[in-house]
């Protein structure tokens, strides 16, 4: 489990975190919404360690963050950042491979997760293109067949996480399904899947809990029928609607109300 | 071939590495032939032939082969230094050329673009005018190491200035770090004018033909104890290829992969400064090697820094060797300042890069 406890981060003195706790539990996808500015890809970064927090804790296995030896820390956790613009001609498959970074395991294994990095993120068919041609949902597929190497094979010796700023958004929609179908397929092999999303619909149907930023606090943890109210859309989303049940899943639906 | 290696049967991987190797093999021995080429030829030619008898006999076989005495003392005091010089000086730009490229995640930062050998110079021309006033109490076995030390530092204090301004939260920011190259270059060559008004006749000319660019008037004992200068980056910047591929990905993406991003920026910073810091004492500037040769090479090679890094010098070294060869041949008995040669062809090929680049740009 990753756990972070009154977790906050100041840039200068605007507060872009403020006295978060929050867990990522394995084999859960856990989707962190909220509007522009909430502080969701703060939240991330902080979780990553790219961003230094100044209060507050976060432990990984039960092991504090600051306590990881890098490699280590790559090897448990990867991140797909929301930019992820390449310099230099490299391929597909060179930026795949460098998800084995860490690991240091030999060619044989490597070459395998490739692979099957790259069968589950259905990016097989443009592996020999260089990275900056690709259309933007496929750099972005690109990017999380990488995080997936980068995690890759899931052991029993501990668990794994993997964290997304708002991977889908240059997806058409049959992707966005795909990709949300396969990160739901890894947390049936214990991996914690954190995903900053900004379709509350997807969130709705996907995942098992949701996280609502606001103003840089962490507003409300649950599932979706808990989460997704019309209190919720009108307070945080300034946004009229009418919520009902999906059909199939039961889960909550919002169609928004045009004034 | 395209479709198998869609349907992921084939991957194009060992095949790209077998030409890799290939390819390597192919520019080693395209240097080797430059290397006896330049050793024979100048104002008096010797024969390939020539130079391996007097190799040999002075590594104590005798092959039996006649050749004139005298040209045992010109390949050895006169064209040995030199040729070793070109190679030294055009692996060492190439390669920290290619290394702050891989750094800035830009193709365009060149040690001579961003202000790095400007600063080496400084440094240098401060010591060549002033040396015997700041460093006259030393020790006569320091001495040599004054020159190269001194631009060394002041390479290494305008890279840190380059990065300091031109990267912010690990993103470049191309146009601010060219700028800042400008205004660099300019404060130095006004530092370098004031330095040449407080120089004397012979410092002036000394200076003047330095700072063009110039293989010349190295000496063998001249050359060696700046050797650790070269040598020291040539092995350590290579070693830190892999890194530097990742960082391809965004200083993010590859802190979040579990790479050092800290220590590999400052090691690249520190050799390639060493680099050009040892070049630019030396020979003075030699412009667009660090710009052309690495992308020459990445249009050979690809883009990967671990067979990039390593042909990036081949190549630089075979290139400044014809560059010698044309600055020594090109107005005999005279000789051109090599840098003039390599500015005549690095010019023009940057304008075409920029051309090239924004026609890339219109068309996306």
């Amino acid at each position: 489990m990753i756990k972070a406890e009154k977790l906050s981060f100041n840039l200068g003195c605007k507060k872009l975190v403020d006295q978060v706790d929050l867990e990522i539990r394995p084999g859960e996808l856990l989707a962190v919404v909220g509007p522009n500015g909430a502080g969701k890809s703060s939240l991330l970064k902080v979780l990553t360690g790219e961003h230094e927090h100044q209060q507050g804790t976060i432990s990984i296995n039960n092991k504090n963050m600051r306590h990881y030896k890098r490699d280590e820390l790559a090897r448990t956790r990867s991140v797909v950042n929301q930019h992820t613009e390449v310099s230099f001609p490299f391929s597909l498959r060179n930026i795949i491979a460098m998800g084995r970074h860490p690991h240091r395991s030999n060619q044989d294994v490597d070459n395998q997760v490739i692979d099957e990095a790259m069968r589950m993120a259905e990016v097989r068919e443009f592996t020999d293109r260089i990275f900056n041609t690709l259309s933007g949902g496929e750099q972005q597929r690109g990017q999380m067949a990488r995080a997936i190497a980068q995690i890759l094979p899931i052991g029993s010796d501990s668990k794994r996480y993997i964290l997304l700023d708002e991977p889908i958004s240059n997806m058409d929609l049959s992707h966005q399904h795909g990709t949300l179908n396969y990160l739901k397929k890894l947390t049936e092999q214990q991996v914690g899947v954190l995903i900053v999303i900004h379709d509350l619909n997807l969130a709705s149907l996907y995942a098992d809990r949701i996280a609502v930023m606001h103003k840089a606090k962490l507003k409300l943890v649950g599932t979706p029928s808990e989460i997704i109210t019309t209190e919720l859309l009108e307070n945080v989303f300034r946004l009229k609607a009418d919520i009902s049940v999906h059909p199939k899943y039961e889960c909550p639906m919002i169609s928004p109300i045009i004034h | 071939m395209s479709t198998l290696a869609k349907s992921g049967i084939l991957s194009l991987e060992p095949i790209y590495s077998y030409i890799g190797r290939y390819r390597f093999a192919l520019l080693l021995s395209l240097f080797f032939g430059v290397l006896i080429y330049s050793l024979g030829h100048g104002a008096v030619t010797i024969s390939a032939v020539e130079i391996f008898a007097i190799i040999a006999q002075s590594l104590g076989f005798d092959l039996g082969l006649e050749y004139p005495p005298q040209y045992e003392v010109i390949l050895y005091s006169i064209r040995f230094p030199r040729i070793l010089l070109a190679v030294l000086v055009g692996a060492s730009l190439s390669v920290a050329g290619a290394s702050l490229q891989a750094l800035f995640r830009n193709p365009l930062a060149d040690p001579g673009l961003i202000g790095v050998s400007s600063g080496a110079a400084v440094a240098a021309a401060a010591t060549i005018v002033l040396g015997n006033l700041l460093f006259g109490g030393l020790p006569t076995e320091v001495r040599p190491f004054l020159l190269p030390l001194s631009a060394f530092a002041g390479g290494l204090i305008t890279s840190l200035i380059i990065y300091r301004i031109g990267c912010i939260n690990g993103k470049t920011y191309v146009a601010t770090m060219l700028l800042a190259g400008i205004a660099i270059n300019a404060i130095t060559s006004a530092m370098i004018g004031l330095l040449l008004f407080l120089s004397n006749d012979q410092q002036l000319r000394d200076i003047t033909f330095w700072m063009m660019g110039s293989l010349s008037r190295n000496t063998l004992s001249g050359v060696l104890p700046t050797l650790p200068f070269f040598l020291v980056p040539l092995i350590a910047l290579p070693t830190l290829a892999k890194q530097l591929n990742i960082m391809a990905l965004g200083e993010a993406t590859a802190g979040n992969l579990g790479l050092n991003t800290e220590a590999v920026k400052l090691s690249v910073i520190l050799f390639s400064s060493l680099a050009v810091g040892a070049s630019v004492a030396l020979t003075g500037i030699i412009a667009f090697v660090g710009l052309v040769v690495p992308h020459l090479t990445r249009f050979i090679m690809g883009p990967d820094n671990r067979s990039l890094l390593p042909s990036s010098m081949i190549i630089g070294a075979t290139l400044l060797l014809i560059a010698d060869a044309l600055a020594r041949t090109l107005v005999t008995p005279a000789e051109l300042p090599i840098g003039i040669i390599t500015s005549c062809i690095g010019g023009p090929f940057f304008l075409w890069l920029l051309v090239k680049k924004r026609d890339l740009m219109v068309q996306s």
